[in-house]
């Protein structure tokens, strides 16, 4: 019981950690903004488009609006050992018994939680903002599916993040993995249009099942009805963060070997 | 010879108040309070004080990087924020301690070069003037090396060369030895003494007594802000020949009877430190009477190696004044 | 003005980037996925010949050079936090400004490489080639485009002077460019908010180059690209004047607050 207590209390302390250094350097105003400042300008660039390709315009913009989850926390959470680097941080939280893994969970957790409000946010210009219809939506679907977005989708970041720990060029990967989303998840055109390559990566990021379950959610269908996706969803997300958790371990011990700790 | 001339740095009244920002939180600041002093051409002016005393404050306000709240501070007569900024610049320098303010991808020689044309150096004499800087500091060796892989002293001697490119008039010394090892802790006093001897005037904070003691020809001992004690080292003990001073070595760590005496009211000032094994304990008291039987007897349990008057240092003085806060 | 100072400046950006050149990628990254998601929503997954497909890698080139200007504008300033350089630098009898100038000149040419690098993916993996109708034209507009991006880069690096949050402020800058240049899809379609896209230098710039590169564009006015010219060259004055004027106000903000050193 102590091991479970000693981790919620390190998490925990993280967590909170997190949160304070977000908003000493940023005003909870100014870290909205940012949220939806990009949010909903990717929106309205890639609507525009879409009129212009004759596409369809609310298909685009609950792509965008599930695609939001990018920058909060995709970017954020595979960035975090980069941030830790940079100012030094990191040898002090690997000398501690806690273990890195720990830590760098509980500081994900604020930046999940910020996905699912980028998410909702962003939903609600989709709607007011771009015109899509919420006449048959299933809310209970929506929820369901957005907060188990921000659940898998925080779980294939911290297993990115984790190479940032041994890589110094972290900051690369994280903004790798933000945008691939953008053009691999059928964000902005269906997945099929794609090489078959690519579609393979495609079915294996949470993001593809996201968008696609929060268009059927927009569209009224149940939480039963949306099963597959959701459980492909638990799935991935649970995957990825056992992996992670290895991973850690993994560049915990590589760069502990090489001396990389504190090069970025 | 001009006023200001004789005295490039006059500083009156300064003030430097910190408004509280929205949400930081911090309440209002007065960093320095009513600070008067002014240098004289060629000397070697300390600024002693307890850290957050207003030192950095003050140098930054003196070398036109903050703007005082009130009061003035004069560099060659021209006031440090009244819009002769630029001609100010060109002929100061500082030198900050710590590992920041080089740029680690740079080789030293590629920082210097860079420096060199802010001060709008002549092309042509660049080459010349790094050779002869980067000799100064003896780092012509590590010139080519990114400033990244040099050791910390390396890294402070490399900051003593930039601060050197515009062959500045005045040069402001913020902490220069802080954690430097000591022979290179005095390696740079040496080169503070050899710039002041070829009319640089100087102007050092440091955390260092025997520094400053061995360094300055006048020192002003801030604390919170304010000037508590201005003047040569001479005129600075004058401002506590009231007070004796009792030295005792123990070869036992005297504490308990410290922690005890600390509680009556009739001493200055008490701490002990450690020096070469044995325990010093210095006490500062301001009545006449003999007391040093007293002490014999209360330190008797410590295995006394000398016990006896001592004339105060720097260092007693700056006790006295400062108080015991960070001691 | 200090000339040394900002040619200097020009050589510490270049050989700084020349030692680490990895920070270049994340600026092209997100440009250059746009990009290409704009190319398979205008060819359907299929069609690849219509010009607006040429006009979208040449909107595509301006991305890339606009993300890469903002992302060095922003990292140059906060790199001399970090570094703790920015005093040692504010307190030469330099303007910040020169050196500011300096080292956006280079980023400017390296935004250059980005471009380059959208239209040689572009023809890589989409086959579509950049073909100029009028390459006497095309070139100097993209060159003035380049240097209208770089000049809001100059007025907008006074706010990555201010702030500790520089990704924050890099984030939300980023798309105004790319949505009110007409990058990636004509301006005429923003309706009400068209005239936005007039006060940003590079929404002509933008117009000049696609008139120089794709025969029968229609340009943003009857005046064809010398109108262009005049007017983004007006803007970037505009811009480079308010850039003086802001870092003036700014260095004797900082210099009242001492807040600068925090990074």
């Amino acid at each position: 019981m102590t091991f479970v207590s000693e981790r919620v209390r390190v998490i925990k302390a993280s967590c909170i950690l997190s949160i304070h250094d977000t908003f000493t350097t940023i005003r909870p105003s100014l870290w909205l903004l940012q949220i939806i400042v990009p949010s909903v300008f990717a929106m309205f660039f890639f609507y525009m488009i879409a009129g212009v390709a004759n596409a369809d315009q609310d298909f685009v913009v609950i792509g965008n609006a599930v695609q939001s989850i990018g920058m909060t926390t995709i970017y954020a959470v595979s960035g975090i050992p980069g941030v830790q680097k940079h100012i030094g941080t990191m040898t002090p939280l690997a000398i501690s018994p806690s273990g890195l893994f720990s830590i760098f969970l509980g500081m994900s957790l604020f930046s999940i939680f910020a996905g699912f409000i980028s998410i909702a946010v962003s939903l609600a210009f989709a709607t007011f903002v771009f015109g899509v219809s919420m006449a048959s939506v299933n809310l209970l679907s929506v929820l369901v599916v957005i907060l188990l977005t921000a659940f898998s989708i925080g779980g294939i970041s911290m297993m990115i993040g984790s190479i940032g720990i041994y890589m110094r060029t972290s900051a690369i990967i994280a903004n790798v993995a933000t945008y691939v989303g953008l053009v691999l998840c059928g964000v902005n055109f269906p997945v099929s249009v794609l090489p078959g390559w690519a579609q393979t990566i495609a079915y294996c990021h949470p993001l593809t099942y996201a968008v696609q379950a929060t268009r059927d959610a927009v569209n009224g269908c149940t939480v039963t009805e949306l099963a597959s996706p959701i459980m492909m969803m638990i799935v991935l997300g649970m995957i990825f963060i056992i992996l992670s958790y290895l991973a850690f371990r993994f560049f915990e011990k590589l760069s502990r070997k090489k001396g990389r700790m504190d090069v970025f | 010879m001009t006023a200001e001339h004789e005295y490039p740095i006059v500083v009156e009244g300064l003030t430097k108040v910190f408004k509280p920002t929205r949400r930081s939180k911090l309440p209002e600041k007065v960093a320095v309070n009513d600070v008067s002093f002014h240098v004289r051409k060629g000397e070697i002016f300390g600024l002693l004080g307890p850290n957050g005393a207003g030192k950095t404050t003050t140098i930054k306000m003196l070398s036109t990087l903050l703007i005082p709240t009130s009061g003035s501070a004069k560099i060659f007569g021209m006031d440090t924020s009244g819009g002769d900024e630029k001609r100010i610049r060109e002929m100061i320098n500082l030198v900050s301690g710590g590992e920041r303010g080089l740029y680690y991808r740079l080789t030293g020689r590629q920082n210097l070069r860079f420096f060199s044309n802010l001060y709008n150096i002549d092309g042509n004499k660049q080459d010349a003037l790094i050779e002869k800087l980067l000799e100064i500091v003896k780092l012509t060796d590590a010139a080519d090396i990114k400033v990244e892989d040099y050791s910390r002293g390396m890294k402070q001697r490399m900051h003593i060369a930039r601060a050197l490119v515009n062959d500045p008039q005045i040069l402001f010394l913020d902490e220069p030895t802080i954690g430097l090892d000591p022979e290179i802790a005095r390696d740079v006093r040496s080169l503070v003494r050899q710039l002041a001897d070829s009319g640089t005037t100087i102007m050092l904070t440091t955390h260092y007594m025997y520094e400053a003691e061995e360094l300055c020809d006048r020192i002003m001992i801030i604390s919170d802000g304010r000037n508590v004690g201005y003047g040569t080292v001479a005129e600075l003990k004058q401002m506590v020949s009231d007070t004796n001073i009792i030295e005792i070595v123990t070869s036992d760590d005297p504490h308990d009877t410290v922690s005890k005496l600390l509680t009556e009211r009739r001493f200055v000032h008490i701490n002990t430190e450690r020096i070469a094994g044995r325990y010093c304990t210095r006490v500062q008291l301001k009545d006449d009477t003999d007391v040093l039987s007293e002490f014999d007897s209360l330190f008797s349990g410590y295995g006394i190696r000398k016990i006896g008057y001592d004339e105060p240092t720097l260092e007693d003085i700056y006790l006295s004044l400062v108080g015991s806060d960070e001691h | 003005m200090n000339i040394k100072a900002v040619t200097s400046s020009f050589r510490q950006q270049g050989i700084q980037f020349l030692a680490d050149p990895q920070w270049i990628i994340p600026s092209i990254i997100a440009p250059f996925m746009f990009t290409v998601v704009a190319l398979y929503m205008y060819s359907g997954g299929g069609e690849l010949d219509s010009p607006i497909v040429l006009t979208a890698v040449l909107g595509g080139g301006v991305l890339g050079m606009w993300g890469n200007m903002l992302f060095a504008s922003g990292f140059t300033i906060t790199y001399d936090r970090y570094n703790g350089t920015i005093e040692p630098i504010m307190m030469t009898p330099t303007h910040l400004i020169d050196v500011i100038t300096g080292r956006s000149i280079w980023n400017a040419l390296i935004g250059l490489l980005n471009a380059i690098l959208v239209f040689i993916f572009a023809e890589l993996i989409f086959g579509v080639g950049v073909s100029v109708s009028e390459p006497l034209f095309f070139f100097p507009m993209l060159a003035l485009t380049l240097f209208s991006l770089a000049s809001i880069g100059l007025m907008l690096s006074a706010l990555f002077v201010l702030t500790r949050a520089s990704f924050v402020v890099m984030t939300i800058l980023e798309f105004p460019i790319y949505v009110f240049s007409g990058a990636l899809f004509p301006i005429s379609v923003l309706g009400k908010l068209e005239p936005i896209s007039y006060i940003l230098a590079p929404s002509w710039g933008v117009d000049a180059m696609k008139t120089a590169a794709v025969a029968g564009h229609e340009s943003i006015t009857a005046f064809g690209i010398y109108f262009d010219v005049a007017v983004m060259i007006l803007l970037m004055v505009i811009y480079i004047a308010a850039a003086y004027i802001l870092f003036g106000v700014i260095e004797r903000n900082i210099r009242n607050s001492g807040t600068l050193v925090r990074y």
